[in-house]
């Protein structure tokens, strides 16, 4: 199983609610954030060509937050996805300094947190909470190792990126259009 | 290529970035770190190839400080935890592909190899506390025979704990700045040439001053050489990387930064090392005010230096 999400740039208006559906539903505290939106310009006038992107942990295969953790509280999931252990963390930032795409926040408790792909509804059937509440149904979460599921069909038609592959980290958030 | 501009809506990545780096604790451990691993290297070196009864009393002092110094760090590294509560963590797992964990069991081993160092080469202030428990004595004579052995066990650890501080920054792939392989040698260079000046500093005996400071300046012109390697690295690897190199360069604090720790760090104790190596003293009153102002270190070494001519 490889748990992935799609967004369709194309699709995405910027309107935040899967920020605030996110911190509704994990209680997420003030001044942190497991989701934002990345708004983007690119070219010169007259062509420009402005890109929204609902950005987040990327949940990357090759995923330094997990190889530099001192402690393993940082881990793949069954699923592939990236989460943490509380219980192990040390609140070293290791992790942190690690990330290219600065997903990680200081909970007040002292624990490092992030995105988790709402593990913990997946686990229910239900999809995550950015997903369910997109207006436009931008946000797409599924297993992409299953030929059927949306995600493995959209990926599969191409004009796929993801943010800053660069840094070799093969991310598991894919945006299309 | 087409200009580009990215907004971020939600939150103020600037406060976020903030958040992430780390605060003043992190430099103080890595000082520290870098210090007790070149006093540990250069007394380990001193017994291995000069013998233990050429082992000074200000080398012992050295190896007395080493692991008082590195607690510190280590109190450092401690403060800077979040969720200090679970410290006890780092030393229930080990994580091969986390420089934080091999650096976290160095540590651990580094503390017995002192402990045997102290016991084997005791300082005047030691000497006094073995006499008064019989079991320092039994573990004090053990010491003593396998000095050598212990001398290596400094040597190889003093070794993995100066490379591994920087291989910690070096693993961090998202800092283009950090992501250099040059940057564990550069800590190791920089820590050792730190323990041999201050052991210099400490140092007496005008003969192994002279040793001291020709072995400080062949680890400058190390230093300086993987620095040079460091940069070269950066500035042909790609536009982010040159964009980071380009960074070290503007603003108050890098050039603060790179101009007094680089540059001032470096050259600034060569006036005097080179004249004391061949036994010349520079008796130039301003040259000597501006080398006490430029540095505790430099101060140090030139007040050192007068202490000695006199003697």
């Amino acid at each position: 199983m490889r748990r992935v999400m799609v967004i369709d740039m194309k699709r995405c208006v910027g309107c935040e609610a899967c920020v605030v559906a996110c911190k509704t539903e994990n209680r997420v505290p003030d001044g942190a954030y497991r989701d934002w939106v990345v708004q983007e310009t690119k070219g010169e006038l007259p062509t420009l060509e402005l890109l929204i992107r609902s950005q987040r942990c990327n949940h990357c295969t090759n995923a330094p937050c997990v190889t530099n953790c001192p402690t393993g509280a940082s881990f793949f999931h069954v699923d592939g996805t990236v989460q943490i252990d509380r219980d192990r963390c040390t609140g070293c930032r290791a992790c942190m300094a690690s990330c290219p795409y600065d997903a990680r926040y200081v909970h007040p408790d002292g624990f490092v947190d992030k995105c988790t792909l709402c593990v913990h509804r997946l686990a229910k059937g239900k999809p995550t909470a950015c997903e369910e509440v997109c207006p436009t149904s931008a946000i797409l979460t599924g297993d992409l190792d299953d030929p059927t599921s949306l995600v493995h069909l959209r990926l599969k038609r191409g004009d796929v990126s993801v943010v800053d592959p660069e840094a070799g980290t093969k991310p598991n958030v894919f945006y299309v259009g | 290529m087409a200009p580009h501009i990215e907004i971020e809506t939600t939150r103020n990545a600037a406060l976020a970035s903030a958040e992430r780096v780390w605060g003043w604790e992190i430099p103080i451990y890595l000082f520290l770190g870098g210090l007790v691993a070149g006093l540990m290297l250069a007394v380990s070196v001193s017994i291995l190839l000069l013998g233990r009864a050429r082992v000074t009393q200000a080398m012992r002092r050295g190896v007395v400080a080493a692991p008082v110094l590195l607690s510190l760090g280590m109190g450092a590294l401690f403060l800077d935890l979040t969720y200090k509560l679970h410290v006890f963590r780092f030393y229930t797992t080990f994580q091969a592909t986390a420089p934080m964990s091999i650096g976290s069991w160095v540590l651990l081993l580094v503390y017995p190899v002192q402990l045997g160092l102290i016991l084997a080469l005791p300082a005047d202030l030691v000497e006094p506390w073995l006499d008064r428990a019989p079991f320092l004595g039994r573990a004090r004579r053990w010491a003593e025979a396998h000095v050598r052995g212990l001398a290596w066990g400094g040597l190889v650890l003093g070794v993995a704990l100066g490379v591994y501080t920087g291989v910690l920054l070096s693993a961090t792939v998202a800092r283009p700045l950090w992501s250099s392989g040059a940057l564990g040698f550069l800590f190791l260079a920089s820590g050792a040439s730190t323990g041999v000046a201050a052991l210099m500093v400490l140092e007496r005996d005008h003969e192994m001053q002279g040793i001291f400071a020709r072995a400080d300046l062949a680890l400058i012109a190390a230093e300086l050489l993987v620095l040079s390697l460091w940069l070269v690295g950066l500035v042909t690897q790609g536009p982010i990387y040159r964009e980071a190199a380009a960074s070290s360069s503007r603003g108050p604090t890098p050039r603060c930064s790179s101009g007094w720790s680089c540059s001032g760090g470096s050259s600034c104790p060569r006036p005097s090392r080179p004249s004391r190596s061949v036994g010349v003293r520079c008796t130039h009153a301003g040259c000597r005010r501006w080398c006490s102002s430029a540095g505790s270190c430099c101060g140090s070494s030139s007040s050192t230096r007068d202490r000695t001519s006199r003697s």
